[in-house]
């Protein structure tokens, strides 16, 4: 029997979380090793599984199928094509990243470990699934640790939004369950195996019918207009980590699952409701950066602007033709590195000014001019400057969106100027302009008492900069050579736009 | 005759009459009335799962096959596990403790007769039984005030259930002039008469007090309030399950041809029954009472199931079944390890129980998120099966209805988990003591909602293969 390639990348943190489970809660140093090595050694398997996919011949590759529950026709089949492959080695540096960004985590060490890692099991076992049970599966499992991380790590309206952001996707997931098992009967297979059930040819009815229930469940976990309204008060209120897991991650299987089911397996349907999601996306990206350019809170401000960058991931999707999807599906990884990065800076500059409010602080590169250049690096990533990861992904998706909506593309980008706008002004505030102490008086105030400033913080530490760092690694191999990134995406969008009949 | 299909009833009875042996050797002690129980009941389960022989008796009235099979082997598990809980932490005096197993014993007697009976007056017999024994046992702890007004609301409500329940079955003989199951479908027809029609109704009505359906629930939150723990868990969980089984040799077996009659009333009772017991259960102080609420919301899911053809819809019930026994246990066992131990039934008590028993709060946290249906435990996989049976014939509304409130149900068991891991405990509260039986039933049937969460095959395969034969054809 071959090695099972895919199972080990979930089963590295699955098997974490039994370890740590079994440690005594003192062990925090043990622990805290225990989550590393596991999330590094499974980031080092994306890798290796990145470059061992073999990108000419494209399709499912590293499958493993066994049969699970035979009365119902479910089947433990995993495997990957080029966008999962993608959206894997995403997870692994996010996650990696993300334990080092909860390094000093010490209330209730332990359980967050836990979580975290439980979290990264069910985002790993959604991008590798084929049969539609086990993608339900992995992602109910992915979204319900989220409850408890934002409800006792968080800040803020913390309970609210764990709730909240709790209520709405499972609510998505009670529309996508019952569209699945709508297509499970329709494709009258008696099997949840995503090969046959694209094989199956449903009713044009039937399609149009199950396309918005199931693209709307997945839909609300990629924050699409009108059903973002959990993203903003989540993300603003999750501990560091979690805000880079979700925002990074789990907003893309959103978005991912749109592509893998719906799209997918109702190109009838897609060509019927497709364009109404595009104007949906259009008040994605001009609303998010617009509510990006309101908000004071340096964590509201990423997240809107997330809602903004999602919208152009939607946007990427709804051209349906393979140069705007294969955009969307770079622009997840982009997104998701870059937002990883916004909300580890965040953190990191939280933990030293004590406050998020952008008023409150500035003149900031000249006291930790490390994190004040990564800072201004995502920044740019995220106004799609040449050279960062945004720019080729961001050019793609518009490229493939005028070939379909013209009219609808030229708004979508005035989202890039307001994003510019606020990206510019933030940097601007935090950076430049006068230096303030944490109470927020200019420094050198009669306010500032006595030298809280020298003391208070440094820059970034080692293990910080190692967090950082490898984010940017990603964010400048896809900025400076995006070829490998795009031709791997390109094997397996092909297929799916041809099915959806625009090239 | 061969007693091979009595074997399991009879040693019910006569370990009954055991634990009555045993309590009088030593009237004033629980010493060996309970190791008998035990003891007993882990040889009847033995018999129960083991023995199994597909087998008419008594002209067909009465049945071994695979409805009753499994229906005795929930009603044994159901009483070894509520047996095992209250071996320490009934509120009653110790001399009333064989009384109290002797009146467990006859409760799952009657349900063993009324899970394998085909004929209207021996069911019938089988339920009283079992209902005059539940009475006894709700009522049971008579120094306590709620426990009397739960046995005194539970009598009043049932009896009148059971002649709503008596006056249909009495039309339904009219209309078909048989009391056999197999008569009634074959003199029924598929054109219903008024009589037959109103008969059906009543019985619904009837068979809904059991199976806690709107809106014959309304005796529910008050007596498993007021009786004692052990009591509600063996009432939500078995007394319950019951009612499903005696519900599908009704209406899937024997009403089946008139299935349009009855539909309607199981997809609005389906729906109502999961909404207002998911709606009631969000502002609940008490932590019995939020069950309460919960396990009628559970009947609203089993409902679905009703909805889909025979054998799908069957198997799907029977699975699920199982699922909810395991959780709905495991829940009021971790109840009753905190109840028994700080006296307290208020939820708003439950706060910090993460950092004062991580272990208690984590099990709890499993078997409410079973009932939620959150993957990989029993539940989940239950309801999609469920759900799923519902689908095959084309109720979109009705999946989405039932998923839907699986969504509002899960918010009122995270505000359990926020008590439990985001309140801080209370100064001065220490870790909880659990008595090692209690340990002991919370252990086997968290194993058991995992085991089946993650291999459901195996029963899949039984229930499935059971509802092919006893509905043979699509």
């Amino acid at each position: 029997m071959r090695f099972p390639f895919l199972t080990a990348i979930y089963c590295l943190p699955l098997l974490a979380v039994l370890i740590i489970f079994c440690f005594p809660a003192r062990c925090r140093v043990a622990i805290r090793m225990v989550a590393l090595v596991s999330s590094v050694a499974a980031l080092a398997m994306t890798v290796l599984l990145f470059f061992w996919y073999d990108r000419v011949a494209g399709g499912l590759q590293f499958v493993e199928k066994v049969p699970w529950v035979s009365t119902l026709g479910i089947s433990y089949f995993v495997g990957v094509n080029g966008i999962n492959v993608i959206l894997l080695l995403l997870t692994g540096i996010i996650i990696t990243a993300g334990v080092l960004a909860s390094w000093e985590v010490a209330h209730r060490q332990k359980e967050f470990f836990i979580l975290l890692l439980t979290l990264t099991t069910g985002v790993f076992g959604v991008f590798m699934s084929w049969n539609l049970f086990l993608f339900f599966l992995f992602y109910e499992v992915a979204v319900l640790p989220m409850y408890l991380l934002i409800g006792i790590w968080g800040t803020g309206r913390k309970e609210y939004a764990a709730m909240k952001l709790t209520l709405y996707l499972m609510a998505g997931s009670a529309l996508i369950l019952a569209g699945i098992l709508g297509l499970y009967f329709a494709a009258g297979q008696r099997s949840f195996d995503l090969d046959l059930l694209e094989k199956a040819a449903y009713d044009p009815v039937f399609q149009r019918v199950f396309f918005p229930i199931l693209f709307v469940g997945f839909g609300i976990l990629a924050a699409l207009w009108p059903f973002h309204t959990w993203s903003p008060d989540g993300h603003a209120s999750a501990p560091t980590a979690v805000s880079m897991l979700h925002a990074g991650v789990l907003m893309k299987l959103g978005a991912y699952g749109c592509l893998l089911v719906p799209m997918t397996l109702l190109p009838d349907g897609a060509r019927f409701w497709l364009p109404m999601v595009a104007l949906l996306s259009v008040v994605n990206i001009v609303y998010g950066s617009l509510g990006a350019t309101a908000q004071k809170d340096l964590k509201y401000i990423v997240a809107y602007s997330s809602v903004s960058h999602m919208g152009i991931v939607m946007l990427g999707l709804s051209s349906m033709n393979g140069t705007g999807i294969g955009g969307a599906v770079l622009q997840m990884f982009s997104h998701g590195i870059m937002t990883g990065l916004f909300f580890a800076l965040v953190g990191m500059i939280y933990g030293r000014t004590h406050t998020r409010m952008v008023d409150e602080q500035g003149g900031l590169a000249s006291r930790i001019p490390v994190l004040a250049a990564f800072f201004v690096l995502t920044g740019l990533t995220s106004l799609g400057l040449p050279g960062l990861s945004g720019f080729p992904a961001e050019l793609a998706v518009f490229i493939g969106a005028f070939r379909a909506y013209p009219v609808v593309t030229v708004v979508c980008t005035t989202g890039i100027v307001i994003t510019a706008f606020y990206v510019l002004r933030l940097l601007q505030r935090l950076f430049f302009g006068v230096r303030r102490n944490t109470n927020g008086a200019a420094f050198g105030d009669a306010k500032s008492a006595f030298g809280d400033a020298k003391s208070a913080f440094g820059d970034a530490n080692t293990v910080e900069f190692i967090a950082l760092a490898l984010l940017m690694l990603f964010i400048l191999a896809v900025g400076l050579y995006p070829m490998p990134f795009v031709r791997v995406i390109g094997s397996a969008v092909a297929p799916i736009a041809a099915r959806l009949g625009g090239m | 005759m061969s007693m091979a299909p009595w074997m399991v009833e009879l040693a019910t009875a006569a370990l009954l009459v055991l634990v009555l042996l045993a309590d009088l050797v030593a009237p004033r002690g629980k010493r060996f009335v309970w190791p008998t129980f035990l003891g007993g009941s882990l040889v009847i389960l033995g018999l129960a799962v083991f023995v199994r022989g597909d087998a008419f008796l008594l002209g067909g009235s009465y049945a071994a096959d695979g409805i009753s099979w499994l229906g005795k082997i929930v009603i044994v598990i159901g009483t070894i596990l509520a047996g095992a809980v209250s071996m320490d932490s009934l509120p009653i005096q110790e001399k009333y403790h064989g009384a109290y197993a002797a009146l467990l014993l006859a409760a799952s007697l009657g349900m063993m007769v009324l899970v394998s009976s085909r004929e209207l007056v021996t069911m019938y017999v089988g339920l009283e039984t079992s209902a005059v024994s539940l009475y006894g046992l709700a009522a049971l702890a008579k120094r306590d005030v709620l426990s009397l007004e739960a046995g005194i609301k539970y009598l009043v409500i049932g009896a009148l259930s059971s002649g709503v329940l008596l006056y249909g079955l009495a039309l339904v003989y009219a209309a078909a002039g048989t009391t056999s199951l197999d008569g009634i479908r074959a003199a029924l027809g598929h054109a219903p008469s008024p009589l037959s029609a109103v008969g059906i109704i009543l019985v619904l009505l009837g068979v809904g007090f059991k199976i806690t359906m709107v809106p014959m629930h309304v005796w529910t939150p008050d007596v498993y309030q007021g009786a004692p723990t052990p009591v509600s868990a063996f009432i939500s969980v078995v007394s319950k399950s019951v009612g499903f089984l005696f519900a599908i040799r009704l209406f899937s077996v024997a009403f089946a041809d008139l299935r349009y009659v009855w539909e309607p009333f199981f997809m609005a009772g389906a729906v109502l029954t999961m909404t207002v017991g998911n709606l009631a259960a969000i502002a609940q102080p008490s932590a019995k009472r939020l069950l309460a609420y919960s396990s009628i919301s559970q009947a609203g899911y089993l409902l679905v199931g009703f909805v889909g053809t025979s054998s799908a819809g069957t198997s799907a019930v029977l699975f699920y079944l199982f699922a909810y026994t395991l959780a709905n246990v495991a829940a009021f066992a971790a109840v009753i390890a905190f109840s028994s131990s700080t006296g307290s039934d208020r939820l708003d008590d439950y706060a910090g129980l993460a950092r004062r028993s991580p272990l208690l709060a984590l099990v709890f946290t499993f078997a409410l998120l079973s009932l939620a249906g959150i993957p990989p435990l029993a539940g989940f996989i239950g309801k999609i099966y469920l759900f799923s049976a519902a689908m095959e014939r084309g109720y979109l509304w009705l999946v989405v209805a039932a998923a839907l409130n699986s969504v509002a149900s899960l918010y009122y068991y995270l505000l359990i988990l926020r008590r439990m891991y985001f309140t801080e405990a209370p100064l001065g509260a220490g870790p909880l003591r659990v008595s090692f039986p209690v340990k002991a039933v919370l252990l086997l049937t968290t194993v058991g909602t995992f085991w089946l969460g993650i291999l459901p095959g195996p029963l899949m395969q039984v229930v499935s293969e059971v509802s092919s034969r006893v509905f043979p054809g699509p």
